[in-house]
C-alpha cells in the first residue's frame, strides 16, 4: 500500500489547508494565545506518543513522564554543567530515555507482568525516578533547576515564542506523522494484534518482545523531545512538574477524550480541552482556585461516558453511518475496546 | 539504637495496618468489578474534611465523626457506581473505568482545594499529643486506637467475607463472573454494594487518622500510590495479602523516614516493591 492511495483527495485537501493555517497563524494571535498554542502542541505531542504505546499496543503505561522528565533533566544538566548545547543535549535525552523505557519494557516483560499491574509497575519506576532526582543535589533537588534566559539560536533559546512555535509545530506534526506510518505499515498492524490479544499475536509468530521493545522506544523518543521543548521553552524545571503522575494522569485524560488508538485523537482533544482549561482559569481561576478543573473533570468524565472511543471515534463513527447511503467506505480506523487478560 | 529500631517497627505496623485497611477497600472493589481505583485515597481525603467541618463546625471530637462519615461516603460511593460505574462496566470497558477513576480523582482533589483552599489543616482531638510507654518504647495513644479499630474491622469483614451469604457470593463473582450469574447472583447488586463497602470503610479509616495527620487536598494520593504497590505487592486481588503487604510496607515506610534522607523517605518502600516483581511477580502471595 503506498501513501498516495491511503490517502482520499478531501483528507489531503483538509490536511493541507489545516498545515497552511497553522504555518500562518502566529502572524494573528497575540502573544497570549501564541503561548497557549505553544502548549496544545507540546501536550499533542506527548499524548500523541502516549498513543503509540498505550492507544496502539495497549500497553497501560503509566510511566511515560519518565520520558519527558529524563529529556528534560538529560539536557538541562548537560546545559548547565558542560555548556553543551540542548540542541544536542537533546539527542542525548532521547537515548537516555529510550534506554530507561526498554529497561522498564524488558523487566515487566521478563516476569510476565498482568495487562493492569503493567500499569502500576511504570508508576512505581517513575515515582522512584522522582524520588531520585529530588535527593540529587546536581539536578536541584526539589527545588528544580533555572535555565537562563537569553536570545540564543544555537543554545535552543529566544527571546520570543514565534521560533518555539515553529520548532515544537514541527516536532508535534512529526510525532502525528509518525504515528500516521507506524499506523498504515505492518509494524502498526503487529502492534495493534499485541493489543487485541497478545496470546494469538505470539502464537501467530509476532516476536512480542520485540515489538513491544519497539513500541516503547518509539514513544520514548518524541516524549524525550517534548521534554527538551519544555525545559528550554519554560526556563525552569522541577521534579514535580516534569515527572509528577498528575502530569501522566492528565497526558491519559486527554488521550481518552480524544480516543486511544485513533490518529487524531489526542490531537482534537488537545484543541479543545487546552483552551477550554484556559478560557474557564482565567475566568473562575482568580477566585475560585480549583473551580476550572472541577467543571473540567466533569466534562471529561461526561465525554467518556457518553462516546467511549473519544470525539474521534464517535465522530467517524457518526460519519461512517452518513456516508454509507451512497459512497464506498473507506477503511475506518479499528475503534475496538481494549481488552484484558482475566487475571 | 536497638531502642530506635523498635520504635520503627511498633510505628511502621501501626501506620502499615491503616495503609492495609485502605488496600482493603482498594482489593475489593478490584476483585468485584475489575476496577483499578484511582481514586481511592481521595475518598479517605473526604472523609477526613468530613471529620474536619464537624469538628469545626460542633466541636465533635473526631472518633465520632465516623458515624457521619461512614454513611456520607457510602451514598457518594453508590450514587458514583451509579451514575458512572455501572454504564461503563456493562459495555466492558475496563480501561475506560480506570480512566474514569482518574478523573474522579481530579474531581475529588480539585473540589476539596476549591472548599478548603490549600491551607494545610489539623485537627486537635483530646487524645492528638497522648501516648503511653510499652518498656522503653512510646506508643501514640491515637495510633494504637486506629490499629485496634482497623483490626476489628478487618476481621469483621472477614467473618462477612467467608461466613455469610453475600460474603459467598462476593467470593464467587471474584471467582467467575460467568458461572456466578448463572448461579443466580444478582450481579449488579453485589458490586454495587462492595463498591460502596470499599470506599465506605475510607470513612473509618479517615477520621481515625485526622488526629495526627495533616489535611490537604493531596492528602490521600500518598495512600492511593502506596495502595498500589501493596496490591502489588500481595499479589492483585489477595485480601489477607493486603494486610500483611500493608505491614511490609508500613514498616519500610517507618525505616525509610528514619534513616533515609527526607526525599528518599519512600524509596525502600517502592525497592520493595521492585524487587519482589523481579522474584516474586506474582506478589508475594498471589497464585498465578
Amino acid at each position: 500500500m503506498t501513501m498516495t492511495q491511503s490517502v482520499s483527495r478531501r483528507t489531503f485537501t483538509a490536511l493541507c489547508t489545516g498545515v497552511l493555517v497553522l504555518i500562518f497563524l502566529p502572524a494573528f494571535v497575540s502573544p497570549y494565545w501564541l503561548r497557549i498554542l505553544n502548549f496544545i502542541l507540546m501536550w499533542i505531542l506527548w499524548c500523541t506518543s502516549l498513543n503509540i504505546t498505550m492507544g496502539m499496543t495497549g500497553m497501560f503505561n503509566m510511566g511515560h513522564v519518565i520520558n519527558i522528565g529524563l529529556g528534560a533533566y538529560t539536557s538541562t544538566y548537560l546545559f548547565l554543567n558542560f555548556g553543551i548545547s540542548p540542541w544536542i543535549g537533546m539527542i542525548a535525552g532521547c537515548i537516555v530515555a529510550a534506554l530507561m523505557a526498554m529497561f522498564i519494557t524488558y523487566v515487566a516483560f521478563r516476569y510476565k507482568i498482568a495487562h493492569l499491574a503493567y500499569g502500576l509497575i511504570t508508576m512505581g519506576f517513575a515515582f522512584i525516578m522522582m524520588y531520585i532526582i529530588s535527593a540529587v543535589p546536581a539536578l536541584g533537588e526539589v527545588n528544580g533547576l533555572n535555565i537562563p534566559r537569553k536570545n540564543d539560536p544555537f543554545m535552543f533559546l529566544f527571546g520570543d515564542g514565534v521560533p518555539y512555535y515553529y520548532i515544537i509545530l514541527i516536532f508535534a506534526a512529526g510525532t502525528v506523522a509518525l504515528y500516521w506510518i507506524i499506523d498504515k505499515r505492518k509494524l502498526g498492524i503487529y502492534f495493534k494484534a499485541i493489543r487485541e490479544n497478545e496470546r494469538a499475536a505470539e502464537a501467530s509468530g509476532i516476536n512480542i518482545l520485540k515489538y513491544k521493545l519497539i513500541s516503547s522506544v518509539v514513544s520514548a523518543i518524541p516524549a524525550a523531545i517534548g521534554g527538551t521543548f519544555y525545559a528550554q521553552y519554560i526556563g525552569f524545571i522541577d521534579p514535580h512538574s516534569t515527572m509528577g503522575i498528575m502530569l501522566v494522569v492528565q497526558m491519559i485524560l486527554f488521550t481518552a477524550v480524544g480516543g486511544f488508538g485513533l490518529l487524531w485523537g489526542p490531537t482534537v482533544a488537545c484543541f479543545v480541552l487546552i483552551p477550554l482549561g484556559e478560557k474557564l482559569n482565567s475566568i473562575l481561576g482568580v477566585e475560585y482556585a480549583g473551580a476550572p478543573q472541577v467543571i473540567y473533570g466533569v466534562i471529561v468524565i461526561a465525554v467518556i461516558l457518553v462516546m467511549p472511543d473519544g470525539i474521534v471515534g464517535w465522530l467517524s463513527h457518526r460519519w461512517s453511518l452518513y456516508r454509507c447511503r451512497s459512497v464506498r467506505l473507506l477503511p475506518l480506523p479499528e475503534v475496538t475496546p481494549l481488552k484484558i487478560d482475566k487475571p | 539504637m536497638l531502642i530506635l529500631i523498635g520504635q520503627c517497627l511498633i510505628q511502621g505496623l501501626m501506620m502499615g495496618s491503616i495503609f492495609g485497611f485502605v488496600t482493603i477497600g482498594m482489593v475489593l472493589i478490584y476483585r468485584v468489578t475489575k476496577l483499578l481505583n484511582f481514586s481511592h485515597g481521595a475518598w479517605l481525603m473526604v472523609a477526613m474534611y468530613v471529620s474536619y467541618v464537624l469538628f469545626t463546625k460542633f466541636r465533635l471530637e473526631p472518633y465520632f465523626s465516623v458515624l457521619v462519615a461512614f454513611p456520607v461516603l457510602l451514598l457518594l460511593a453508590a450514587l458514583v457506581y451509579y451514575v458512572v460505574m455501572r454504564p461503563l462496566g456493562m459495555k466492558g470497558h475496563i480501561i475506560m473505568m480506570c480512566q474514569v477513576s482518574l478523573g474522579l480523582l481530579w474531581i475529588l482533589e480539585n473540589s476539596a482545594l476549591l472548599i478548603f483552599k490549600a491551607d494545610y489543616r489539623s485537627v486537635q482531638s483530646v487524645l492528638s499529643n497522648s501516648k503511653f510507654y510499652v518498656g522503653p518504647l512510646i506508643v501514640k495513644t491515637p495510633l494504637f486506637i486506629a490499629f485496634l479499630t482497623v483490626g476489628t474491622i478487618a476481621i469483621v469483614l472477614g467473618w462477612v467475607l467467608y461466613k455469610t451469604d453475600f460474603g459467598l457470593s462476593v467470593r464467587a463473582l471474584s471467582q467467575n463472573e460467568e458461572a456466578a450469574k448463572l448461579m443466580g447472583i444478582s450481579i449488579g447488586r453485589v458490586q454495587l454494594l462492595v463498591f460502596a463497602i470499599g470506599i465506605g470503610i475510607m470513612g473509618i479509616a479517615g477520621p481515625l487518622l485526622v488526629p495526627w495527620i495533616v489535611i490537604t487536598p493531596h492528602a490521600g494520593a500518598e495512600f492511593t500510590f502506596l495502595g498500589f504497590v501493596i496490591l502489588i505487592l500481595a499479589g492483585l486481588g489477595n485480601l489477607n495479602g493486603a494486610l500483611i503487604g500493608g505491614l511490609i510496607i508500613g514498616i519500610a515506610e517507618s525505616f525509610g523516614s528514619t534513616f533515609m534522607p527526607g526525599a528518599l523517605a519512600s524509596v525502600p518502600s517502592y525497592l520493595i516493591f521492585i524487587l519482589v516483581l523481579c522474584l516474586r511477580p506474582q506478589g508475594l502471595f498471589g497464585a498465578r
